[in-house]
């Protein structure tokens, strides 16, 4: 008696009582959300919800970047609710220095998407090009970008240098530099 | 116990759910990362995520971005479709284009930082059930968009607990405060902010046991699964996760706050309204 009582209340039976149609609409999300979070794979609005999951390395060693415009203008975007922007403008650069610079042009979703994934499933073959970076793409990278910071910072951006630094925490929480690497240098006039 | 919402709380959620969205999208705006103001990105990752090889394969990603017309269209169509959601707040259509809208720009944004952050996943999610306009089909959904709600948050302890172990290494909180604010910590050495960091990392125990307080929280969201009697206080559990990954991880999460709706009990909401504006 109890638990029909428990049954006829949930939110299950509710919904199957209100319209057959919406409760199955209603488990197949909750099976395709659970579902993805189990095989790991996020099919949007099906998300994954890993952030912060996996174990970090025990180092006191981290990487800064220090973006220079117009020869002697540093570029920080101090607050953390201004992430939108900061996204923008360092998610592709990121991208971009690891990829024509680090990677020395070797773009590892293209390669896995062609070499690998694509080769087990040949029907998508035509599909893919439309899926990862073009040569023409990385390209025009650079120009999009001056143009688009020369926006965010309300001038003419010219010229825009990168620095890498290899920080370390001392004892104190303060940080030291240990070494500096150029990465990056794009000049409007060599374009 | 009776928790279906009237009309009136319906339209009153619809305001402030619209209002929010609509809030951080001007934000947005004003940080020009809006598709009228992107120019045209030539980088963009679509990652393993069918919906956006789908998006990234149709051509539109281009085709908003390529053109001021289309990105400017995009914009004004967004934000003036928010601002009728909460002038009329059961024009199920206006509320249709909002959702469908704020959906295309959280592809096209993810998709052109290359990343895809999850912040605007409650975004994309809960327009949805006020496109039903009737109301005991929107309570079904309103219902079930809390239990995901609670399910995220749970999911996301359970992705830590059981999955990839981050629960389990007692300085995650030290060296997750470490990596995520070097670049704060060493662009602006001499904030009030900065030397509060500086004194948490020569105290590691107390970042320590935070970030086991907020796994934890994470994990008794999963009460809400099995009873709404404690909503009242599972409410702040988002809010606290939140704002504690904004000081201590430097992510700004406050567009997911807005599945926190969801949460909110009913006993706060007026029942009727007696003020035509309202309803």
């Amino acid at each position: 008696m109890q638990r029909t009582r428990i049954w006829k209340n949930s939110y299950w039976y509710r919904t199957y009582k209100t319209n057959r149609l919406l409760f199955v609409f209603v488990v197949l999300f909750f099976v395709c959300s659970l579902g993805s979070n189990l095989i790991k794979l996020e099919t949007t609005p099906f998300f994954v919800w890993r952030m912060y999951s996996t174990k970090l390395p025990e180092t006191n060693q981290y990487t800064v970047q220090e973006i220079w415009y117009n020869q002697n203008k540093l570029l920080v975007v101090p607050n953390t609710w201004q992430e939108p922007r900061k996204l923008m403008i360092f998610d592709p650069l990121q991208l971009y220095i690891h990829t024509q610079k680090d990677q020395k042009g070797s773009y590892a979703f293209r390669n896995y998407l062609v070499d690998d994934w694509g080769q087990r499933h040949p029907a998508f073959q035509s599909v893919l090009p439309r899926l990862y970076i073009q040569s023409e793409e990385w390209s025009r990278f650079p120009d999009w970008f001056l143009s688009y910071l020369s926006k965010q910072v309300g001038e003419d951006v010219k010229e825009l240098q990168v620095l890498r630094k290899l920080v370390q925490y001392q004892q104190d929480g303060s940080l030291q530099v240990i070494r500096t690497d150029s990465v990056l240098h794009i000049n409007r006039a060599a374009l | 116990m009776n928790y279906e919402l009237t009309t009136s709380q319906r339209s009153l959620l619809t305001r402030m759910i619209a209002g929010y969205i609509l809030f951080f999208y001007l934000l947005r705006l004003y940080f020009g990362v809006t598709p009228s103001q992107l120019g045209h990105p030539p980088l963009f990752a679509v990652e393993m995520d069918i919906t956006y090889w789908i998006f990234q394969g149709s051509g539109m990603a281009d085709w908003l971005l390529a053109n001021p017309v289309q990105s400017i269209s995009f914009d004004l169509l967004l934000i003036s479709s928010g601002a009728y959601v909460i002038w009329k707040p059961k024009q199920t259509i206006a509320i249709l284009i909002f959702a469908s809208l704020i959906g295309l720009y959280v592809l096209l944004f993810n998709s052109r930082i290359t990343h895809h952050t999850h912040a605007m996943c409650g975004v994309v999610l809960i327009l949805w059930p006020f496109a039903f306009r009737n109301q005991e089909y929107f309570n079904r959904l309103w219902e079930g968009l809390r239990y995901l709600t609670c399910f995220i948050y749970f999911m996301s302890f359970y992705w830590k607990a059981f999955i990839g172990d981050s629960f389990y290494q007692f300085n995650h909180g030290l060296l997750s405060v470490q990596g995520n604010l070097a670049e704060y910590i060493y662009h602006n050495p001499d904030t009030i902010l900065t030397g509060f960091y500086q004194w948490m990392i020569a105290h590691p125990i107390l970042l320590n046991i935070g970030n086991t307080v907020i796994f934890l929280l994470e994990g008794m969201m999963v009460l809400g699964l099995f009873t709404r009697k404690l909503d009242h206080l599972l409410f702040w559990i988002p809010v606290l996760v939140h704002v504690a990954g904004y000081f201590f991880s430097d992510v700004f999460f406050m567009e997911m706050l807005v599945l926190d709706f969801t949460l909110l009990p009913l006993a706060w909401l007026p029942k009727h309204s007696h003020n035509q504006l309202l309803t």
